[in-house]
Order: C-alpha cells, then sequence, then structure tokens
C-alpha cells in the first residue's frame, strides 16, 4: 500500500530529505541537549514550535511561516509553525501560555488576541489567559485599516461623509469581517471618536466584506491594505481615510484620520510571544534573533510584497504598545459589551 | 415497528433539548434577529417530525424478527469493542504520542479482534503503525504529537 | 477576440519544462491529499506555499492551482470505494458510488469519476477563459438576500436527495441544521449549546461528522455481522463503464459541468453546492429515479463533474476581480501575494502571461491528471482485495488521523467516535445520512444569510423581492417545494392513471 505513494521528483524530495535529516539532526541535538543539560546546553539545542491560533492559510500563518523560515537559517534550528486554532485563537494562546518556559515553544500572537482576551474581560468573563501569561519577544508588522466605499457612492471625501453621516445616524451600513474582530473594532473605535452612529452587518472574513462593499451590499467597511489597496487601484473601490496616525508609505494620496482631526487608530500587528517564566537570558538571545530577521532582505521582501509594512517593536517597546492598545480596545469591548447586554 | 418509533424518539428528544435551551437565547427582534430564533424553530419542527414519525411508525410492515434477544445483543460486542479500543486511542493520543498509541491499538485491534496469531499481529501493526507514521508525518506535513521517545 | 493569441502565448508559458513539472507535482500532491480524507486541498495548498518561495509567481500558481483541482479528482476515490467523503465536495459521491462498489462495479464508477471530472474542469476552464472579465462582477452582486435564496433552493432540492420518503428525509435535515447552530454565533457572539465547553465554540465540524458517520458508522454495520467480507472478484473488464453506463453518464456530465460553474462563481460553499445540486437536477431529470440511491452511475458522473467545474468558476470572481470567495482560493491569493502579484481587477490585462500561463496549464493539469487517474483506478480497486480484516483498522487509523489533521484536536476525535456511533445507528434505522451531513453544511449558512438580510433593511422583508435574483430564485424554490408536497402526498400512479385517462 505504501508502494504506489513512492513517487520521485526532486522539489519534494529535497524537501523530504531536508525535513528528514532535520528530525533526525534535531532528535541528534535532543540527545545531546539532554546530555549536555546538566553542563547548560547552548540554546536553542532543538527544534523550536511556533503555535499559530489561528486556522491555516492566513495572513497570520503567511507571516509567521515567512519568519520561521528566516529565523531558522539564523539560529541554525528548524523553527515550526503548527496550527492550533479554535475559538478566535482561545484554544491556541492557552496552548502557548502554559507551555513549559524553555523557550522552545513559542506563539504568534495578534491584534486579535487582545481583542478576545478584552471581549472576555468586558462580558465579565476571566480569560484563560492574558498578555499577562506572555513575554513579548517582538512584534513585527503594525497596520492600520482603509475606510473604503464603492466608487459610485456619493461621498467624494472623508468630510462628504462625516457630515452624511452626522445627518442621518443609524442608517448608513457597514460590515465587517467578524463581530468584535479587527475589522469591526476601528469602525468602533472611529465611530466613538467622531461621534456618529452606524449599522452594522457581520459578515465572516474580510473577502465577503470586502466583495459586500463592491457590490453595494453595505455602504462601507473597514479592511487592511493588502488586500483592499488591489481593487482601488482598479476602480472597484474608494479609500476615504487611513484609520491612523499617519498616511501609507505605498499610497500617500489618502488622508489619515489624524490629518480630519479624528482621533481614531487602530493597527494590526503580527509578533512572537514566549511564555511567562522563560529565562531572561534566552529572550534576549530571541529578541536578537528577530532583530536579524527583521533586518533580513528576504523577510522584508516577504512581508512587503504582499504590501504590507515591517515595524519593529522589541521587547519593552512592544510590551508599552500592547498594554496601551490593550487599554483602549479594552474601553471600547466594555462599551460594546453593555449595548450587546441591553439587548 | 421499534426502529421507526426509535428514529422518531431520538427527533423528538433532540427537539425538546432544543426549546429547552435555545429559549434562553435572546430571540432579538424583526431587524436583528437573535441567535435563538433559528435553533427554536428548528428545534419545534423535530419535536414535530419526532411526533409524526412515531405515529406513522405504526404502520408499518413488522420487520422479521431476526432472532432477537441474543442474537441481537452477540451482534453488538464486536462493534462496541471497536468503539472501546478507539475511544482508549483517542485519550491516550496526546499523552502518549501517536506512534506508541497507533502500535498499540493497531496490536489490539489485530490480535484481539480480527485474532490474528500473536506475532503476527504484532508485526502487523508494527509495520502499519511507523508506515502510516511516515506517510502522515514525513510526506505529508502533518503534525501529529510525538511520543515520550522522541518520534 | 485576442483570446486565441492570448492562449497560445499561455500554452508557450505552461509547455515550458519547469511549469510542466510543477503542475505534475501540484496534481500529484493534490491527488493524494484529496485520496486521504479529511486532509483537504486548503492544508495542502498551505503546506506547500512555502516550497514556493524560490520559485516565480507563475510557477508557484501552476503548482497551487494544480493541488485544487487535483484534490477535487481524488476526493471521490474514497467516497466510492470505502464510502468516506474526503471532503465536503465528495459527500453525495459516496451514496451512489459506493453502492455501485458493492454491485462490483466501483471501478466503473472511479473512470466514470476521472472522465466526468476532466470535461467538467475543462469545459469551466473555457468558460473561465472566455467569460472572466464579465463574469467577474456577478459574483459581486450576491449579497446577503440572494445568498438566502439560492440557498433556500438548495435546501429543498436537499429534501428530494433522499432515497425515501419527503417525511424521513426532512427530520434528518432539521437535525443536520439544528447540528449546524451549535457554536458562537457569528452575528452576535453568543454561544449556543456549547455548556461551556471551549471545543465546542467553533461548532461541530464537518470532517469529524462526516468521515465518522459514513466511514466509522459503514466499519462497525458490517463488523457486527462478521469480519469475513465477501469482495466481487474483479475482472479487468469490469474495471471499464459499459456502453450503457457511458451513453447515460454525458446527460449528467454536460448539465453537471453547467450547473457547477455556474454555482462556482457564487460565494461561500460553491463545491458542496455544485455536486448535491446536480445529483438533484440529475434525479429529477433521470427516468430511473427510484434507483437512485442504489448505485446508479448518474449519481456520480453529475456531482463528480459539477465538483470540478466549480473550481473553473470559482477562480473567476479571484482572477476577475481579486476577491476570493472560498478558503482555498485565499490561500492562493495569498501565496500569489508573497510573489509580489496582488490580484485585483486589473490583473488579467496587468499580467497577462500569469493569467493566461495558469490557463494553459490548468487544461494541461486536467490532462495529467486524467493519466495519472486512470491507471490508479486499478490499483485502488486491488487493493479492496485486501481481506477486510486488515483494511478496517487502516480505515479507522486514517479517518482518525485525517481528522486531527485538519484541527489538532482531540475533542474532534470524540466528535468523530461519537458520528460514527450515531452513524451506525442512523443507518440501522434505515435513515438517510446523506442529508443530515449536508444540512450540516448548509444550514448555518442559510441562517446568517437570513439575519444579514434582515439587519440590512431594518427588519423589512421587502429586501428579498427587490433584487431580481433574490425574487426569481425564491419564486423557483417555492414552485419546487409545492411540487415535492404534490409528488410525496399523491402517489404516483394516481397521476398515471390521470394522465392515462386524458
Amino acid at each position: 500500500m505504501l508502494k504506489f505513494l513512492y513517487f520521485d521528483n526532486t522539489c519534494l524530495k529535497r524537501e523530504v530529505a531536508m525535513k528528514s535529516f532535520r528530525i533526525f539532526g534535531g532528535i541528534i541535538c535532543f540527545l545531546l541537549g539532554l546530555a549536555a543539560l546538566a553542563g547548560g546546553a547552548e540554546y536553542p539545542a532543538r527544534p523550536i514550535t511556533l503555535i499559530n491560533p489561528m486556522p491555516p492559510g492566513g495572513t497570520l500563518d503567511l507571516q509567521s511561516r515567512a519568519f520561521a523560515s528566516v529565523a531558522e537559517k539564523i539560529i541554525g534550528q528548524p523553527m515550526v509553525v503548527v496550527n492550533k486554532s479554535g475559538a478566535t485563537g482561545m484554544v491556541g494562546g492557552v496552548a502557548g501560555a502554559t507551555a513549559a518556559p524553555d523557550g522552545y515553544t513559542l506563539t504568534v500572537g495578534s491584534v486579535n488576541l487582545t481583542n478576545a482576551i478584552e471581549w472576555e474581560i468586558a462580558n465579565g468573563r476571566k480569560p484563560p489567559f492574558t498578555r499577562h501569561d506572555f513575554i513579548s519577544i517582538c512584534s513585527f508588522t503594525l497596520s492600520p485599516t482603509l475606510l473604503i466605499v464603492n466608487p459610485d457612492s456619493p461621498w467624494k471625501t472623508l468630510g462628504d461623509f462625516l457630515k452624511d453621516a452626522k445627518a442621518r445616524p443609524g442608517q448608513i451600513a457597514f460590515c465587517s469581517g467578524g463581530l468584535y474582530g479587527m475589522s469591526h473594532l476601528p469602525i468602533e473605535i472611529f465611530a466613538r471618536a467622531a461621534g456618529l452612529k452606524f449599522r452594522h452587518v457581520p459578515y465572516s472574513g474580510g473577502g465577503p466584506c470586502i466583495s459586500a462593499v463592491v457590490g453595494k451590499h453595505v455602504d462601507f467597511a473597514m479592511q487592511y491594505p493588502p488586500t483592499s489597496l488591489p481593487l482601488i487601484r482598479g476602480g472597484k473601490l474608494k479609500a476615504l481615510a487611513v484609520v491612523g496616525k499617519e498616511r501609507l508609505k505605498s499610497a500617500p494620496d489618502i488622508p489619515c484620520m489624524k490629518d480630519a482631526g479624528i482621533d481614531a487608530e487602530y493597527y494590526g500587528w503580527v509578533g512572537i510571544m514566549a511564555p511567562k517564566k522563560t529565562p531572561q537570558p534566552i529572550v534576549e538571545k530571541l529578541r536578537e534573533v528577530a532583530k536579524k530577521v527583521c533586518s533580513d532582505k528576504s523577510f522584508i521582501d516577504l512581508i512587503e510584497k504582499p504590501g504590507d509594512e515591517v515595524n519593529l517593536l522589541i521587547g519593552d517597546e512592544f510590551a508599552k504598545y500592547w498594554d496601551q492598545e490593550s487599554q483602549k480596545i479594552g474601553k471600547v469591548q466594555a462599551e460594546l459589551a453593555k449595548e450587546a447586554a441591553k439587548k | 415497528m421499534i426502529k421507526a418509533r426509535a428514529g422518531g424518539l431520538l427527533f423528538l428528544l433532540t427537539g425538546i433539548y432544543g426549546l429547552v435551551y435555545s429559549r434562553s437565547l435572546p430571540m432579538g427582534r424583526w431587524n436583528e434577529p437573535g441567535p435563538g430564533g433559528f435553533p427554536f424553530g428548528l428545534a419545534l419542527l423535530l419535536v414535530f417530525s419526532g411526533i409524526m414519525t412515531i405515529a406513522r411508525g405504526k404502520g408499518e410492515k413488522e420487520e422479521e424478527q431476526k432472532g432477537k434477544g441474543r442474537d441481537f445483543l452477540r451482534n453488538l460486542i464486536t462493534p462496541l469493542l471497536i468503539v472501546l479500543l478507539t475511544l482508549g486511542f483517542i485519550l491516550s493520543l496526546e499523552w502518549a504520542g501517536y506512534v506508541t498509541s497507533v502500535v498499540v491499538y493497531l496490536f489490539i485491534l489485530f490480535f484481539g479482534i480480527c485474532r490474528y496469531r500473536l506475532p503476527l499481529a504484532a508485526g502487523m501493526a508494527g509495520v502499519f503503525g511507523l508506515g502510516s507514521w511516515y506517510l502522515f508525518v514525513k510526506i505529508l506535513g502533518v503534525q501529529l504529537p510525538l511520543s515520550f521517545w522522541g518520534l | 477576440m485576442d483570446v486565441i493569441g492570448n492562449l497560445l502565448a499561455g500554452f508557450q508559458t505552461a509547455l515550458g519544462l519547469h511549469n510542466i513539472y510543477l503542475c505534475f507535482i501540484g496534481c500529484l500532491f493534490g491527488t493524494m491529499v484529496g485520496v486521504l480524507p479529511g486532509i483537504g486541498p486548503l492544508v495542502g495548498i498551505s503546506l506547500l506555499i512555502p516550497a514556493t518561495y524560490g520559485i516565480d509567481a507563475t510557477g508557484a500558481i501552476i503548482m497551487l492551482a494544480g493541488i485544487y483541482y487535483g484534490a477535487m479528482y481524488g476526493g471521490s476515490t474514497t467516497s466510492i470505494l470505502m464510502n468516506i467523503p474526503g471532503e465536503s465536495a465528495s459527500v453525495i459521491t459516496c451514496v451512489d458510488g459506493y453502492q455501485m462498489t458493492q454491485k462490483g462495479r466501483g471501478g466503473a464508477a472511479l473512470f466514470i469519476s476521472a472522465w466526468g471530472s476532466f470535461v467538467g474542469g475543462n469545459l469551466s476552464i473555457l468558460g473561465l477563459m472566455i467569460l472572466a472579465p464579465l463574469l467577474a462582477n456577478f459574483a459581486t452582486r450576491f449579497g446577503p438576500p440572494e445568498i438566502f435564496a439560492v440557498l433556500m433552493l438548495a435546501f429543498i432540492l436537499l429534501g428530494s436527495l433522499g432515497s425515501g420518503s419527503f417525511f424521513k428525509t426532512m427530520p434528518m435535515i432539521f437535525l443536520g441544521m439544528f447540528l449546524g447552530t451549535v457554536g458562537m454565533d457569528p452575528l452576535t457572539g453568543n454561544f449556543r449549546f456549547t455548556h461551556g465547553v471551549k471545543d465546542l465554540y467553533d461548532g461541530i465540524g464537518f470532517v469529524p461528522v462526516a468521515m465518522g458517520a459514513f466511514g466509522i458508522g459503514e466499519i462497525l454495520t458490517v463488523t457486527e455481522e462478521s469480519l469475513v467480507r465477501v469482495i466481487h472478484k474483479v475482472r479487468m473488464r469490469e474495471l471499464l463503464p459499459t456502453r450503457e453506463e457511458l451513453r447515460a453518464s454525458w446527460g449528467p456530465i454536460f448539465r453537471g459541468s453547467g450547473l457547477g460553474f455556474l454555482i462556482g462563481i457564487l460565494p461561500g460553499s460553491a463545491h458542496v453546492l455544485s455536486s448535491f445540486v446536480s445529483y438533484a437536477v440529475e434525479k429529477k431529470v433521470s427516468s430511473h429515479s427510484e434507483e437512485f440511491g442504489t448505485g446508479r452511475i448518474e449519481g456520480v458522473a453529475g456531482p463528480e463533474t459539477a465538483n470540478n467545474a466549480a473550481t473553473g468558476g470559482a477562480m473567476i470572481p479571484f482572477l476577475g476581480i481579486g476577491i476570493p470567495t472560498g478558503p482555498a482560493t485565499a490561500v492562493m491569493m495569498i501565496a500569489l501575494m508573497i510573489h509580489g502579484i496582488r490580484p485585483g481587477p486589473l490583473f488579467i490585462s496587468e499580467q497577462p502571461q500569469i493569467f493566461w500561463g495558469l490557463i494553459a496549464s490548468m487544461y494541461i493539469g486536467n490532462v495529467i491528471l486524467l493519466i495519472l487517474n486512470l491507471p490508479l483506478v486499478g490499483i485502488f480497486i486491488n487493493l479492496l482485495r485486501v481481506p477486510f480484516r486488515i483494511l478496517f483498522p487502516l480505515v479507522l487509523i486514517i479517518c482518525l488521523v485525517g481528522t486531527y489533521s485538519v484541527s489538532s484536536s482531540t475533542f474532534d476525535l470524540l466528535i468523530l467516535l461519537g458520528s460514527g456511533v450515531f452513524g451506525y445507528i442512523f443507518r440501522k434505522l434505515k435513515y438517510d445520512l446523506a442529508p443530515f451531513i449536508l444540512a450540516l453544511i448548509i444550514g448555518p449558512l442559510l441562517e446568517v444569510s437570513l439575519r444579514q438580510s434582515l439587519m440590512r433593511s431594518d427588519g423589512s422583508f421587502s429586501i428579498f423581492w427587490n433584487s431580481p435574483i433574490s425574487l426569481t430564485l425564491l419564486g423557483v424554490s417555492s414552485l419546487l417545494f409545492v411540487w415535492n408536497l404534490i409528488t410525496t402526498l399523491k402517489p404516483k400512479s394516481t397521476w398515471k392513471k390521470v394522465l392515462e385517462q386524458e
């Protein structure tokens, strides 16, 4: 039964061979590491697992695999991304937080985790883990959303849109890729900052959300540059603003919220975290590795070609950012939870 | 007759469960339908179908009583054993790792249920267990739990 | 139109040794991934993305697309031979396909399935090639009301899938839809029927339920009697379909191609929908509709063609406008983005070499897959000759690992086992499992689109009849429903008598 499954082709054979070589090498290193543990072996002495709490195939998967493939070369050990998806990142997050703090199991974090954690807190439930259960190694992207509308809509600038929204509260409809997720919260933050009310139709996923704006099923949405810029260029979408304090490098003609005087910011970030009690020397080593990865040209290419930008926040900078973000998001989630409870 | 009614009973029970638990979900308004509406409606339909199935069950032909009682129970043993064994495999998977669990599982299946001789069963368990590991982990790159002895 | 010119240029690209090689790998990997149940094209594509880092964009998308439609070819294998659906699109093939295997016609079923996939795939690529720019926008016209209307039609058709009466199938559909509501409600965040079990937050997955109910249920049913199973000795001639079977297949294949292509463009579960809509249509159109469920070749030819044709359709919104409509195309889009290509409305005009190279390679890929799959039919059929006592533990392992590979969750394995028991029980009670499983998939979609429509329209039902698409489809659904009711309540013989008298 196994015989007919044997096939020969260089590409996969190389991959299989490399995988076997790595696993074999990993086993040898593991055994050596075991022997050397008493003497304190050099970290990393065996393969590192990177837990991705999101399902395979998303941007998170992509960027974490990009990071892993470049980091491998720097540390000389395999770095394997494992998907443990479920409950918007909770399952993977718990696995990462409760893993052995020896630096061999890391977690890929993203703003999704903050969204989910703060939502639990806002609803009076104790989240299965929080950011304090992790030590931040680094975050390497920080992407704002774009406010997208259909090109046929009557608003030509952000100013038009704001005027119209003030005149008809609760009538302009928006869609999001998921309730209380990374395309819904920026809109809530924006609405509160500008004192507006909208009608929300939740969708599942960024693709259907963008499709809804193109097809005029809703009036606007907030989506991230990689998926919306191509359609903007192709004339199917129009961006009225960048939800952040700076304009985009790749599209400087789109005004940002700060220009219009609205204090609305929301960034999607992807980063690497280690469990809380990981020893400091290992944490330092990982941060060094992260710095090297983020200055590596091939990694930068892998992130920037799809349309994102590499924005490195190391260690304490990242922890501070995460704290601020959690507070901001926590506030919005608390208000949303109150509204939801009223219904 | 029993068979038809058993099916109906299952639908009825599920429907009742649904009715009970979906009442605690917000029903929402017409312009914001809540999560309770759909399950509630379905539960109602299930209760209705359950009752109809039980009622109609009377009219169907009596199926041949294929030596029920002891035979019926005896037939159930093998499937039951397989279910229990699989349960054991599932529970031990993450604890003992894939390779260990699968070899033990296959061995018990081959030896206990299929009644192969001990060495043959052990050999097949080993070959298929390791072979499946090779296929899934190496060739297809699926991630399976590691056993404590490295694989 | 410059189609021919572009196509020839595309063939020039695709016939390059490098690209053919990548196409072959993609197809091979896709077939393997499709044959092994649980591991679907999504996982396969994600796994091979890192391997594409060093290749150019054209080669990368050729290989990944190969995995995508290769998986559609392979998915029917386990459905037909072992009654285990490899992915959602192959569920309906289990029904008649497996019955054909029981009657010794498994080889013919596999053959027709491969052949139908080939025709369906090619015709849909033809459609993709010619109509992509025109139809790309069509997909975006389907908002929640239109999707609701489509799913309503599908739901009515689902009722006619059962081998028993309408009244026996409907409770299974209701049950499936009800189980589909378990988990977190995507529109409000409430948890339904989870009782605090974290693993249920995402609901009850299709993969464990389908593999359990069909595969494990089948094993449990057979082992009840004895562990020795008489497998009909297969002769070479029996591997090929008879002339009658071939003749009966042409209709379903052509109808399936058209249906699959059109449904593939729609957002959502295009493959599942296309396969069972095709089955329902074939059942209605056929003069032997009572025999469906006992091994009619039309029940295999139609769905298998449709699900391959759906891949061509699904590529249209993705390539034509840059909006992926399903998880597989979403991953392909990400793969392209890694290579610096950003699919959007200008993709076809700005990157013609990639678009036409891809189109040409899809034709080539279909040929490769046909060549790959036909001899495999013989190999697979011979696999069945392995004694059942050795085969069924292996099948159990395949089901278990297949489920685990999707979600790495032990709880899913428990669902797998539970569904096995459930499938076993319902099989004994003579209920149909296929409508149940399909309802599990489309139930939540139906509910979500209904609620989204009402949210959009602020509670007004006029949103359904304001849209021409939605109005038409709902009208057809109502007619079908009434027709179903009439034919169920009034026995056929009465109609015959009525017609004969006139």
